[in-house]
């Protein structure tokens, strides 16, 4: 049986990674809570420690563990009969993931803006920007908002970027915003956002594509960034952002969501 | 007060264990109808009867609490089932607009 501490080392472990883990148990086994019996598995639905006490039943939720890892809204779910074969147990599937990271590449009106919305959302904020004075308490009054005043590329490079990473880049110019894009257009990072006109960001998907950039990697990348809700203003621009990311990770149209109201014709 | 994180509660455990104490977790595995509980939220019980964590607060905080210092004692794991009703004679629709929810409570054993 998996002691408690070998199962929080590699909650430990995996989150650091940037993968989820999912703690299976044997709830029930007909009408008797059951509980301790618990088997690890990692975001490729390997098997990592423990056992349900049979090596089918590990196969099988090994393999449901994954499906409900990749829908990020599964945090815990009870599994039955109903579900897979697996007579009268019940199963327990609980999702760890690992915190949600925002990194902000320019620390201008726009880039603050969007801190403070990425933290009202949840998200570990870092701010990159290559000037001090904007990469400063002054502008970013939030303790909690994690300030690098360094040149884009290194302070890029110090960062670990994982699956749970969000990136938006909205520097000063969009030379600085290339710069940003190059540096983590192949990271595994989750969300690429980079801000700019039409126009702009197609002349630089165009060069980057030019320069050996595959189209794949370029297809990641959220450029013009952002929902089109007719934003402004840097607070505005923000919620578009932040609306965007939402939508990724959670799915949806972005769609007004009213069929009958003044909205509808937008649809 | 947030809900633990499954790391938070494990550590914990361990944490517990090295120093020789008993503890319960519960934890709302599922509901149905409507509750102000959410699934997933976790409440440690301690042998002394010590508690962390929350799994929402109320009368059912109190019930889970006890459900787990009795398993706590009897050293097995339990499912408990609790029904969200503030009177149990009166059907929900009557009440008008209350917790008319249920739901199941894992309460685990770690010795």
């Amino acid at each position: 049986m998996l002691t408690a501490k070998e199962i929080s080392s590699a909650i430990e472990q995996a989150l650091a990674e940037g993968h989820p883990l999912a703690i299976v148990s044997v709830m029930t086994k007909g009408d008797q809570a059951i509980g301790q019996l618990k088997l690890l598995v990692d975001g490729d639905g390997k098997a990592v420690a423990g056992t349900l006490g049979d090596v089918a039943l590990d196969e099988l939720a090994a393999r449901h563990a994954v499906s409900l890892m990749s829908d990020d809204r599964k945090e815990i779910v009870v599994v039955g009969a109903d579900e897979l074969p697996i007579g009268d147990v019940r199963l327990l599937f609980e999702i760890s993931r690992p915190p949600l990271e925002l990194i902000v590449c320019g620390g201008g009106h726009v880039g603050q803006a969007v801190a403070v919305a990425g933290r009202f959302l949840g998200f570990n904020v870092t701010v990159i920007d290559d000037r001090a004075e904007f990469a400063s308490r002054d502008k970013f009054p939030d303790e909690q908002i994690r300030l690098i005043a360094d040149d884009f590329v290194a302070a890029l490079q110090s960062l670990k970027i994982t699956p749970a990473t969000h990136i938006v880049i909205v520097t000063r110019g969009h030379r600085h915003d290339e710069i940003c894009l190059q540096e983590v257009i192949a990271q595994p990072a989750r969300y690429i956002g980079m801000i700019g006109s039409r126009r702009r960001t197609t002349t630089i998907r165009e060069r980057l594509k030019r320069e050996g950039v595959s189209p794949e990697l370029l297809r990641r990348v959220h450029a013009p960034i952002g929902l089109d809700i007719g934003a402004l203003t840097p607070e505005e621009i923000a919620i578009a952002i932040l609306a965007e990311i939402v939508l990724v990770r959670r799915g949806g149209s972005g769609a007004p969501k009213s069929h009958e109201g003044p909205m509808a014709r937008a649809r | 007060m947030s809900l633990l994180t499954q790391h938070q509660v494990y550590a914990e455990i361990a944490k517990a264990q090295a120093d020789k104490q008993k503890l319960a977790v519960a934890t709302i595995v599922t509901t149905a109808g409507s509750t102000p509980q959410r699934t997933g939220a976790k409440l440690l019980v301690y042998e002394d009867g010590r508690m962390l964590g929350t799994v929402g607060g109320g009368c059912v905080e109190a019930d889970v609490w006890a459900e787990a210092r009795e398993a706590i004692h009897e050293n097995k794991p339990r499912l408990c089932k609790f029904t969200l009703r503030d009177n149990p004679d009166v059907p929900p629709d009557e009440e008008g607009m209350v917790c008319g929810g249920e739901m199941e409570v894992l309460i685990e054993v770690w010795t």
